[in-house]
């Protein structure tokens, strides 16, 4: 295994562990929103319309929240461990170019994949009653590969103009 | 029929090729394959018919030329003429530029625009290297005149071959629409380049010295005489209305069998690369031609120009002369040919010849559309010299306006078409 594809599969082993935990204490919090808040219920908050005037609904929201908080972060870490697998990917594609012409690939690769799916599904006619499946295979197989070609040319198109504002800026604090 | 799917299979095709994500061979093959799929699903296109696209006779003259030109290269004789030229004008800076121009184009000629480059490049840089010698006007001057030369010959260039075999232009027909104005275009470049240059332009003030010439006469001698037979069988075979590739093949089996070289060697050194992509692309188009897919194209251009020949001709070399800016010349002649054949003109000669003119001079506008801008700047690179990435564009954009306006002149001049 080359180093980076060792240290991509470090990265993921981290991750992954990181995502179990967050997901296992927001499920956590999420249990505690559906247990505790009726042990509240009767409680209110004299002057205060509903819902915010019943203690139950905010102590819900409290752990809902918490819930919602630790979740959000289990899926940011799960995009931060799908990177270096994309850029594991990408890089067979040839990473090492110029952002414009890795859009372009990107773009021409998408473009292959659809036309070639286009292409493939008359032939799956002869399959009989596996046409519709096969047809769905290819169907889902494409738009796989067509969601990490997009994400892959979304990536190059953010950290290039990002690289280009942070510079212009740098230019201007001069 | 919607041509649409076609259509980005073509677009794919040219994606693929511009953004280099596989070699052109490659690139044209996938495509191929999948119009011919497209084809067949619809019911328009059998495989058997898919295979006749490709041109044969245009294979034929393609692999011809480049067995000759393989074998006269490996004879030395290139590179001994241009040593001896090179080295009679060493002291005088303004001769050289036109010297190296001259050598560039008339050998991009016969070689593949990246081996003449090549050749003088190294000559250039071993100049340099000799002695207080600036090689960068020189070099950047040698990649523009390697870009001109070839357009006026059926064998000059790969799109040439292409153009000519259809128009069924021959090899004398061809240069005599074609030749005179690339001659004239070499003396409005170097007169341009001079005029540009002419403060960077330095003497090697007798220092530097070339190295010596390790070629056996006899093998020179070979080479040229083969060069000779092949331009003959050429000329004649145009003269007695025969096949050019006929001749192309002839020379070839002359040369394999006269030069003693392992043929197979031979083989392996040939740009298979243009070959299977120009069998693929030709594939392509027909493609497109079955289901009417350029017959827009070649409407607009009848409209725009209200059915005049000059303008239409006008149209054509201008459009065909900036697509060339942006993609590789062979796939803008291949993808105009059927648009020229779809247009309601009687003598198409004008036509043609813009198309030539109009992919030919395209190419040295920017680094994207001519890979002899980045292997000058790479070679110059490699050798220490500072240069900007977009010196040569900065000749390169004026140039090809100069040429496509001159070519313009020519052309309504030429074909009596004011």
């Amino acid at each position: 295994m080359t180093s980076e594809g060792a240290s991509a599969v470090k990265v993921v082993k981290e991750r992954a562990a990181a995502v179990a935990a967050y997901l296992v204490v927001a499920l956590g919090f999420y249990m505690l929103s559906l247990v505790l808040p009726p042990f509240m219920s009767g409680l209110r908050m004299p002057g205060l319309p509903d819902p915010v005037a019943r203690f139950d609904w905010l102590f819900w929201a409290f752990l809902f929240l918490l819930a919602f908080v630790f979740t959000a972060t289990a899926i940011y870490e799960a995009l931060r461990m799908l990177d270096p697998l994309f850029n594991m990917l990408s890089s067979k594609f040839g990473s090492a170019v110029r952002p414009g012409k890795r859009i372009a690939r990107d773009i021409a690769y998408a473009l292959l994949v659809a036309l070639t799916a286009i292409a493939l599904a008359p032939f799956t006619e002869p399959l009989g009653q596996a046409a519709p499946l096969a047809r769905a295979l290819i169907g889902v197989g494409t738009l796989l590969i067509l969601l990490f070609l997009l994400y892959d040319a979304a990536k190059t198109i953010y950290a290039y103009v990002r690289e280009r504002i942070e510079e212009a800026v740098a230019k201007l604090a001069r | 029929m919607d041509p649409t799917k076609y259509l980005l299979g073509y677009a794919l095709v040219v994606l693929l090729a511009v953004s280099e994500a596989f070699p052109m061979s490659l690139s044209a093959l996938i495509g191929a394959a999948l119009l011919v799929a497209f084809g067949v699903s619809d019911g328009v296109i059998s495989f058997g018919e898919a295979l006749s696209f490709v041109d044969l006779e245009l294979l034929a003259l393609l692999v011809g030329v480049m067995i000759v030109v393989e074998v006269v290269d490996r004879c030395g004789t290139f590179r001994y003429l241009a040593l001896k030229v090179v080295r009679k004008v060493l002291k005088r800076p303004a001769l050289l530029l036109t010297a190296t121009g001259l050598l560039s184009a008339l050998t991009s000629l016969l070689l593949s625009d990246e081996a003449a480059l090549l050749l003088i490049v190294a000559i250039l840089l071993s100049l340099g290297k000799a002695g207080g010698f600036d090689p960068i006007p020189f070099a950047v001057s040698s990649a523009i005149m390697v870009n001109l030369g070839g357009t006026g010959t059926l064998v000059g260039s790969v799109p040439n071959m292409a153009i000519g075999i259809r128009a069924g232009f021959s090899f004398p027909e061809f240069a005599s629409y074609l030749l005179p104005c690339e001659f004239a275009l070499y003396g409005v470049t170097l007169a341009l380049l001079y005029l540009y240059y002419r403060r960077k332009l330095q003497s090697s003030g007798g220092e530097a010295e070339l190295e010596e010439i390790e070629v056996s006469s006899v093998d020179v001698a070979k080479g040229a005489f083969l060069l000779s037979l092949m331009l003959s069988l050429l000329i004649a075979a145009g003269i007695a209305d025969f096949p050019a590739s006929a001749a192309a093949l002839a020379s070839a089996m002359v040369a394999l069998a006269l030069s003693g070289f392992d043929t197979l060697e031979v083989f392996q050194r040939l740009d298979w690369d243009t070959v299977f992509f120009t069998a693929s692309f030709t594939v392509i188009i027909g493609a497109l031609e079955r289901v009417e897919a350029l017959k827009g194209l070649a409407l607009w251009l009848q409209e725009a120009a209200g059915g005049s020949l000059a303008l239409v001709s006008l149209l054509v070399l201008l459009v065909s002369g900036v697509a060339s800016l942006l993609l590789p010349n062979l796939i803008v002649a291949l993808s105009f040919i059927p648009v020229i054949e779809d247009l309601p003109f009687a003598d198409k000669r004008p036509l043609w010849s813009s198309l030539v003119l109009g992919s030919n001079l395209g190419g040295v506008g920017l680094p994207v559309s001519s890979f002899v801008i980045v292997m000058t700047i790479g070679a110059l690179k490699r050798e220490g010299y500072e240069i900007d990435p977009w010196a040569v564009t900065r000749v390169g954009i004026p140039m090809t306006v100069a040429w496509l306006a001159f070519s313009a002149i020519y052309l309504l001049i030429r074909f009596g078409l004011l």
